[in-house]
C-alpha cells in the first residue's frame, strides 16, 4: 500500500455510482493543514456527494481517503466526526425543540461522557464534565453573537442565525478539520461576511476547512487554493487567478460568469 | 369508596410505569413502536411463569413449568427477559428501517407476538393464558391491608422508576437521545451512534414494560392474549400526547387523565337501561376524541418537555455558580 498521506487530508481517486449515474468518478484532493480549499464546479458535479463520502454518509465505490494519517474511506459518520472530521449541511440541520445553547452543548464530543451508565454513577464527576462544556459553549455563543437568543428554541432561529449556530457546534466539537456544503445557501450579503468571519475565527483556532461554494468572489476571498470538478472528476486546481486562466476550467463551468472578473 | 379508589390507583400507578417505559423509546428516541405492549406482555408471562407453582386443584401435576419461585425472581427474569427481547427485535427494527416502517415492523411482530403466545400451550397456557399468579405474601395479610401495600408497592416502583428516568433525562445520554430524536442525521455528523443509542433506549423501554407488566400480572393475578393487542399501545399514546411527550411528569398527568379518571368517571353516571354497551365504548370514543384534539390544539401536551436554559444571567448578586437545567 501507499506511503503514509503527509497532509492533513488526502483524497485519492474517490469513485461513487448510484445505479447508473457516475456521481463521482475520479476525484483527488489534497487539504494542507490550516488551510481553507474551495471545491467548486458546476450542479451535479459530484461536489455534496464527495463531502458525503469523505463524511462517511456514503460509502465510496473506490478510492482512498486519508485523514491525520489513517485510512477513513467506509467508516460510518460518526466515527468519522469522532476523529475530528465534522461536516455542515446545506440546509442546516440544527436540533429544533431543543435550546440554542442546548445545541451547542450537545454538539460536543463527549468522549464516552454519554455512556448510560454514567447517568448513575460517579454523578459528581459528570456534573463537573458539564458544567465545563456550559462554561465553554457559553464562550462560544458569545463568539459568534448567539448569547441573546441562547435560551431560545433553535427551530425559532433564522436561517442566518442557523449557519451561526452550526459554527459554534462546530467549533464546540473541536474538529480539526471542517467540511462545509455550500455555508451561504439562502443568506444575505451582510450575513456572508458574519460567515467569512466565522471560518476565520474557526481557522485561527486551529481548524482546516474544504468548502463548497457557488459565489466566486466570496471563495476568492474564503480560500487559499480551490479545486474544480466537472462531470464527477476533479479537473483543475489552483488559485482563483490560475483558474480563470485555465481553458478547461472556463469550459466547463467559469464560462461567462468571469467576464468582468475584477468585480 | 376508599378500597375502590386504592384499586383505581393501583392500576394507575401500574399504567404510568408502562406509560414512562414507552415514552422512553417515543417520546425520548422518537421512535413510533407499535409493539410496546407485546413487552408488557414478554414480562408479564416470563414473571407469570417463573412464580407459578402447580395448578390450582390439580394434585400431583404442575402447571406450565412449575418454577414456583418468589416475586424477586420473577421481576428479575420479567426485566431480563424483557430486555433481551427488546435488544433482538430492536437490533432487526432500529437497523436500517426508519418513522413509518419502523412503526409497520413493530406492528408486525406485535401481531406475530400475540399469534405465537395464543398458540404457545406448554410455556404460556394458549388463549387461556395465565392464571392464580400468587401475590407476594398475600397469605399472610389481610386482603384490605394487603392491597393498601400493594398500592404502596406499585407506587414505590414508580417513584423508582420516575427517579431513575429522570437522571436519564439530565445526563448527557439523554441529552444526545434528544438530538437523534430530533435530527438523526445531524446527531451522526457530532458523532453520535445512532443505532446503538436508539437500541439501548428501546431496551430501557424494555426493561420498564418488563417491570410494569410483571406487576400488572401480579395485580390482576392473570394474564391472557386477551389482555393485550397493539390497541392498548395507541392508549398510551394517547396520554403521552395529552401530558407531554419526553416529559415523564406529563406522562403521568396523561395516564391519570386519559386512562384513569376518564374511563372511571362513567362508572357515577346513571345506568341506561338496554345499552349495557355504552359506556364502555364511549370511553374509546371520547378517548381518541381527546388524542385529536391535542394533536390539533396542544402538540406538545398539557406539560411540555422542559426546555434546557442557561440560568447566567441571575448570577449576578453573588449567588453560588448557577448551572443550566431543564425549567
Amino acid at each position: 500500500m501507499a506511503e503514509a498521506a503527509p497532509q492533513l487530508l488526502e483524497v485519492r481517486g474517490l469513485a461513487k455510482s448510484y445505479g447508473g449515474v457516475h456521481a463521482v468518478v475520479s476525484c483527488d484532493l489534497t487539504v494542507a493543514e490550516g488551510s481553507v480549499v474551495g471545491l467548486i464546479g458546476p450542479n451535479g458535479a459530484g461536489k455534496s456527494t464527495v463531502i458525503d463520502l469523505i463524511s462517511g454518509f456514503q460509502s465510496p465505490d473506490a478510492g482512498t481517503i486519508w485523514f491525520n494519517g489513517r485510512q477513513i474511506q467506509g467508516w460510518p459518520a460518526h466515527r468519522v466526526s469522532d476523529v475530528g472530521l465534522i461536516r455542515s449541511f446545506q440546509t442546516p440541520r440544527e436540533w429544533k425543540a431543543l435550546t440554542v445553547i442546548e445545541n451547542v452543548i450537545a454538539a460536543a464530543r463527549h468522549e464516552g461522557q454519554d455512556a448510560l451508565w454514567r447517568a448513575f454513577f460517579n454523578r459528581g464527576a459528570l456534573a463537573a464534565f458539564q458544567e465545563a462544556d456550559l462554561v465553554r459553549a457559553r464562550t462560544l455563543l458569545e463568539q459568534f453573537g448567539l448569547t441573546d437568543i441562547r435560551n431560545e428554541r433553535a427551530g425559532n432561529l433564522s436561517g442566518g442565525q442557523k449557519r451561526l449556530l452550526a459554527f459554534a457546534q462546530i467549533a464546540m466539537a473541536g474538529a480539526k478539520v471542517i467540511l462545509l456544503d455550500e455555508p451561504l445557501a439562502g443568506i444575505n450579503p451582510v450575513m456572508q461576511d458574519h460567515v467569512l468571519a466565522a471560518i476565520q475565527m474557526l481557522r485561527d483556532s486551529g481548524c482546516t476547512c474544504l468548502l463548497i461554494e457557488h459565489n466566486l468572489h466570496w471563495i476568492e476571498r474564503a480560500c487559499d487554493h480551490i479545486y474544480v470538478m466537472a462531470l464527477g472528476r476533479t479537473i483543475a486546481s489552483g488559485t482563483m487567478a490560475q483558474l480563470r486562466e485555465d481553458t478547461q476550467v472556463i469550459d466547463a463551468y467559469l464560462g461567462e460568469v468571469e467576464v468582468a472578473p475584477n468585480v | 369508596m376508599i378500597d375502590y379508589l386504592v384499586s383505581v390507583l393501583t392500576i394507575g400507578a401500574i399504567g404510568c410505569i408502562i406509560a414512562l417505559g414507552l415514552n422512553v423509546r417515543w417520546g425520548w428516541a422518537g421512535d413510533f413502536d407499535l409493539s410496546y405492549y407485546a413487552f408488557v406482555a414478554t414480562g408479564a408471562y416470563l414473571g407469570g411463569v417463573m412464580v407459578l407453582g402447580r395448578a390450582p386443584g390439580v394434585l400431583d401435576e404442575t402447571w406450565i413449568l412449575g418454577l414456583n419461585q418468589n416475586f424477586v425472581i420473577g421481576l428479575i427474569v420479567a426485566i431480563v427477559g424483557s430486555i433481551a427481547v427488546s435488544a433482538v427485535i430492536g437490533a432487526i427494527a432500529l437497523r436500517r428501517v426508519r418513522s413509518d416502517y419502523f412503526a409497520i415492523v413493530t406492528l408486525a411482530f406485535a401481531l406475530i407476538a400475540v399469534a405465537f403466545v395464543s398458540q404457545q400451550n406448554a410455556l404460556f397456557n394458549g388463549s387461556n393464558g395465565l392464571f392464580g399468579i400468587p401475590q407476594p405474601l398475600a397469605d399472610s395479610i389481610d386482603p384490605t391491608t394487603y392491597s393498601y401495600l400493594f398500592f404502596g408497592l406499585c407506587l414505590a416502583f414508580l417513584a423508582a422508576t420516575y427517579l431513575v428516568l429522570e437522571w436519564i433525562f439530565r445526563s448527557p445520554f439523554g441529552r444526545t437521545l434528544r438530538t437523534i430524536r430530533e435530527d438523526e442525521v445531524a446527531a451522526a455528523a457530532f458523532g453520535k451512534n445512532v443505532i446503538a443509542f436508539k437500541l439501548k433506549a428501546f431496551m430501557i423501554g424494555g426493561a420498564i414494560a418488563g417491570a410494569g407488566g410483571f406487576l400488572f400480572a401480579t395485580y390482576l393475578t392473570a394474564w391472557s392474549p386477551g389482555t393485550w393487542s397493539p390497541f392498548e399501545a395507541i392508549l398510551l399514546y394517547t396520554a403521552i400526547f395529552l401530558g407531554g411527550q419526553g416529559n415523564s411528569r406529563g406522562v403521568i398527568v396523561g395516564v391519570l387523565v386519559a386512562l384513569v379518571a376518564l374511563p372511571e368517571a362513567t362508572r357515577f353516571l346513571p345506568v341506561i337501561p338496554n345499552h349495557p354497551n355504552l359506556y364502555p365504548e364511549l370511553h374509546n370514543f371520547v378517548q381518541m376524541l381527546l388524542l385529536l384534539a391535542i394533536l390539533r390544539w396542544r402538540p406538545q401536551g398539557l406539560i411540555p418537555e422542559p426546555l434546557f436554559t442557561d440560568l447566567l444571567a441571575r448570577r449576578s448578586e453573588g449567588k453560588p455558580e448557577s448551572v443550566g437545567s431543564h425549567g
